[in-house]
C-alpha cells in the first residue's frame, strides 16, 4: 500500500453545480472512480474539482454556465491536506450579477492566480485531445498554463504582454490608415515597443527555460508508453532564442528584429513577432504528428504529455498535483489509461471518471480506492 | 416602463448618462429624489451647481481646485524644484496623505490608450513641458499607476523632459502591478517615493 500523498483533496461540497444540488464526499487520498451512465454528473464532480485548483472549469468557457439552471449561486467547497501535514479550505462562490469570489481559509483572494499557484493539478479530458490535434493556440494554452502553475507571475507577465500587443497594434494600424502623422505615430510607437519588448522578452525567457526542462519529462514519460519511437517537442520563437540567452540578451534580440521589421509591420498595421506567433511542433520520429500520426500515437502522445505534466509540476513544486482522468478509458483506450494510473497512482491521487464500474480490474489491487456511483447528480458510494 | 409624467421621465433619461447608472437604477433614484422634501432636493441641485461653478483646474498643475493657482501651486512652503506627475486629482490627494512629499504636481488627466483613443494631446503633457522649460524645475518625479498604459506613458514623458537637462526618476515599482496610487496604502507609497528611481 502506499504511503500518504503530499497533497490531497480530502472532501468536498458542491452546492447548485451544474445537476448536482447538494454533493458532499470524502475521497480516499489515492484513487477515486466514478461511475455511471451518460449525463449522470460525473464530469461534473470533475469540473468541481477544476474550479478549486483553477478557479474555473476544463468544459466551461464561463461560470454561468455550470450554474444549476433554478439557482442564483453555487458554491464549491473543498478541503485540503497540504504536504505538511495542514488543512486548508478553498471556497469557490458565484453568484448571477455579483461574479465569483474565493476565498481561502475563509480570506477572500483577490488574485486567482494565487489559487491557480498553489493547488497543482493536471488535467485529461475529451478536450485534451485538442493540444495535439488542433490549433497552434491550443497548444500555447496548455504550456501557458503549465508555466502559470509554476510561476504566479508569469499570469501577470502574459496578461500584460497581451495588453501591449494590443495598444502596439492599434498603434500600428493608426499608422497604416493614417489616422495620426507619421512622426507623432512614430513617437508613440517607439515607447510601445519598449513595453513590448519587455514582456516579450520575459515571456520568452520563462517559455524557453520552461521547455528546456520539460522536455526531457516528456522523453521520458513517453518512452514508458512507446519504446523505440524518438518523440520531439520543438519550441518555435520568431526571433531565434538559445537557452543560455539571459533576459537582456532576448530582449536585444526583440529589438534587433523590431527595427528590421519596422516598415512591414507600419505597412500591415499589425505587430508581425512575438510570443502570441509562437509555435509547439509535435514529431514522432522526425515527422509532425498533426499531420503523419496514427490514432493511436496521437493518443500516446497526449498521454505523455499529461504524465510529463504530472511528474514536471510534482518536481518542482512543493506540492504533489492531483490527476484528474474524464473519460480517460474512451480517449487513450484502456491500455493507456491504465498505465497512466499505475503511474500515477503510485504517487498521487487521482479522480477518475468511467461508465463501468470494473474498468481497473487487474491494477485495483495495488491501490487504496474508493468508488462512487453518480445517478441524477446524486452520489452514493458503491 | 413608460412614465406618464414626461418630467421624470426627462430626469431618469439625465441620470442614465451617469457613469454605471443604468436604467433602472436611473428610476429608482429619480423616484427617491421625487420623494425627497423639497430642500432636500434644492440642496443637491445647489451642491451639483456649486462644483460646476466654484471648481476648475488650476492652470498650472490642473489640480482641481476652487482658486487659482491651486494652493498648493501658492504655497510659499513647497519646493518648487520639484514636480510629480499623477493621473488624476485623486493620487495627488493620495499622496498628500503622507505628509511625505512636498513638492508641486502636474495632473496630467489620464495615460496613453491609443484603444480608448487617448493620444499625447489629450492629457496635460504638453503643459508639463512647458512648465519644465520654463526653468527652476530640477526633479520631475513620474507617479503614474503601473498598468502597461502608465509605463509607457512614463517613458513617453521621460524622453520629452531628458533633453532639458532635468533629472527624471519614477516611484518605485513598490506598488503590485495593478494596485492604483489611490488604494494604495501610505507606507506603500511612501516606500514607493523614497525608492524612485532615475529614468
Ligand atoms: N447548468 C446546468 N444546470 C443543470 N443541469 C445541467 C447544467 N449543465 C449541464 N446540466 C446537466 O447535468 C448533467 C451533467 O452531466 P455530466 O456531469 O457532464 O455527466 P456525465 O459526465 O456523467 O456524462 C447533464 O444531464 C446535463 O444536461
Ligand atoms: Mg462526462
Ligand atoms: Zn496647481
Amino acid at each position: 500500500m502506499p504511503k500518504k500523498f503530499e497533497m490531497v483533496l480530502k472532501s468536498i461540497e458542491i452546492k447548485n453545480f451544474r445537476n448536482h444540488i447538494h454533493t458532499k464526499l470524502e475521497f480516499s487520498e489515492n484513487l477515486n472512480l466514478f461511475v455511471g451512465g451518460n449525463a449522470q454528473g460525473k464530469t461534473s464532480i470533475l469540473e468541481a474539482i477544476s474550479y478549486l485548483c483553477l478557479t474555473k472549469s476544463f468544459n466551461a468557457n464561463s461560470d454561468s454556465y455550470v450554474l444549476n439552471f433554478n439557482a442564483k449561486f453555487f458554491e464549491v467547497l473543498g478541503t485540503f491536506e497540504l504536504d505538511n501535514g495542514n488543512e486548508v479550505t478553498v471556497k469557490v462562490n458565484f453568484e448571477n450579477g455579483q461574479g465569483k469570489r474565493i476565498f481561502l481559509n475563509k480570506e477572500n483572494v483577490e488574485k486567482f492566480a494565487i489559487v491557480v499557484h498553489k493547488f497543482p493539478i493536471v488535467i485529461l479530458s475529451p478536450r485534451s485531445k485538442d493540444v495535439v490535434q488542433g490549433t497552434p493556440e491550443d497548444r500555447r494554452k496548455f504550456f501557458d498554463l503549465a508555466i502559470a502553475q509554476l510561476s504566479s507571475v508569469y499570469v501577470d507577465d502574459i496578461l500584460n504582454y497581451k495588453k501591449v500587443l494590443k495598444q502596439r497594434n492599434r498603434i500600428l494600424n493608426a499608422i497604416a490608415s493614417e489616422e495620426v502623422k507619421l512622426e507623432q505615430g512614430l513617437d508613440l510607437l517607439n515607447v510601445w515597443d519598449e513595453e513590448f519588448i519587455n514582456y516579450a522578452a520575459k515571456v520568452t525567457f520563462r517559455k524557453v527555460k520552461f521547455m528546456n526542462d520539460f522536455i526531457l519529462f516528456f522523453k521520458k514519460a513517453y518512452s514508458n508508453f512507446s519504446a523505440g519511437e524518438d518523440a520531439e517537442i520543438k519550441y518555435l520563437t520568431q526571433v531565434e532564442v538559445d537557452v543560455q540567452d539571459d533576459f537582456e540578451v532576448i530582449k536585444n534580440k526583440f529589438e534587433v528584429a523590431l527595427k528590421k521589421l519596422r516598415s512591414e509591420e507600419i505597412r500591415r498595421g499589425v505587430t508581425l513577432i512575438g510570443p502570441h506567433r509562437d509555435e509547439y511542433v509535435f514529431e514522432i520520429n522526425g515527422h509532425e504528428v498533426k499531420r503523419f500520426a496514427s490514432q493511436g500515437q496521437m493518443k500516446t502522445f497526449l498521454v505523455a504529455l499529461t504524465m510529463a505534466k504530472f511528474f514536471y509540476l510534482k518536481e518542482k513544486k512543493s506540492e504533489t498535483p492531483i490527476l484528474l482522468l474524464d473519460d480517460a478509458f474512451d480517449e487513450l483506450d484502456v491500455e493507456r489509461a491504465k498505465k497512466l494510473i499505475s503511474f500515477v497512482g503510485n504517487v498521487g491521487q487521482v479522480f477518475i471518471t468511467a461508465t463501468d464500474l470494473n474498468v481497473l480490474s487487474g491494477i485495483e489491487g495495488e491501490f487504496k480506492m474508493k468508488k462512487f456511483i453518480v445517478k441524477l447528480g446524486t452520489v452514493n458510494d458503491a | 416602463m413608460l412614465y406618464t409624467s414626461e418630467s421624470l421621465e426627462t430626469l431618469i433619461e439625465e441620470l442614465t448618462k451617469f457613469p454605471g447608472i443604468g436604467r433602472k437604477t436611473a428610476q429608482r433614484l429619480a423616484l427617491y429624489i421625487l420623494k425627497q422634501p423639497k430642500e432636500e432636493v434644492e440642496k443637491l441641485v445647489q451642491a451639483i451647481i456649486n462644483v460646476k461653478e466654484k471648481i476648475k483646474y488650476c492652470s498650472i498643475c490642473y489640480n482641481i481646485t476652487e482658486t487659482d493657482p491651486c494652493p498648493i501651486c501658492s504655497s510659499p512652503k513647497r519646493d518648487k524644484t520639484t514636480i510629480c506627475v499623477v493621473e488624476e486629482p485623486m493620487d495627488v490627494l493620495a499622496i498628500e496623505k503622507t505628509n511625505e512629499y512636498n513638492g508641486l504636481y502636474h495632473v496630467i488627466g489620464g495615460v496613453l490608450n491609443p484603444l480608448e483613443g487617448i493620444g499625447p494631446d489629450a492629457l496635460k503633457i504638453k503643459e508639463l513641458i512647458h512648465r519644465v522649460s520654463s526653468g527652476g524645475i530640477k526633479e520631475v518625479i513620474i507617479a503614474l499607476n503601473p498598468s502597461v498604459e502608465g509605463e509607457t506613458t512614463s517613458i513617453y514623458i521621460a524622453n520629452l523632459i531628458k533633453p532639458f537637462g532635468i533629472k527624471v526618476t519614477r516611484i518605485a515599482r513598490g506598488l503590485p502591478i495593478g494596485t492604483a496610487l489611490e488604494y494604495a496604502d501610505i507606507a506603500t507609497i511612501v516606500r514607493a517615493i523614497e525608492n524612485r528611481t532615475t529614468m
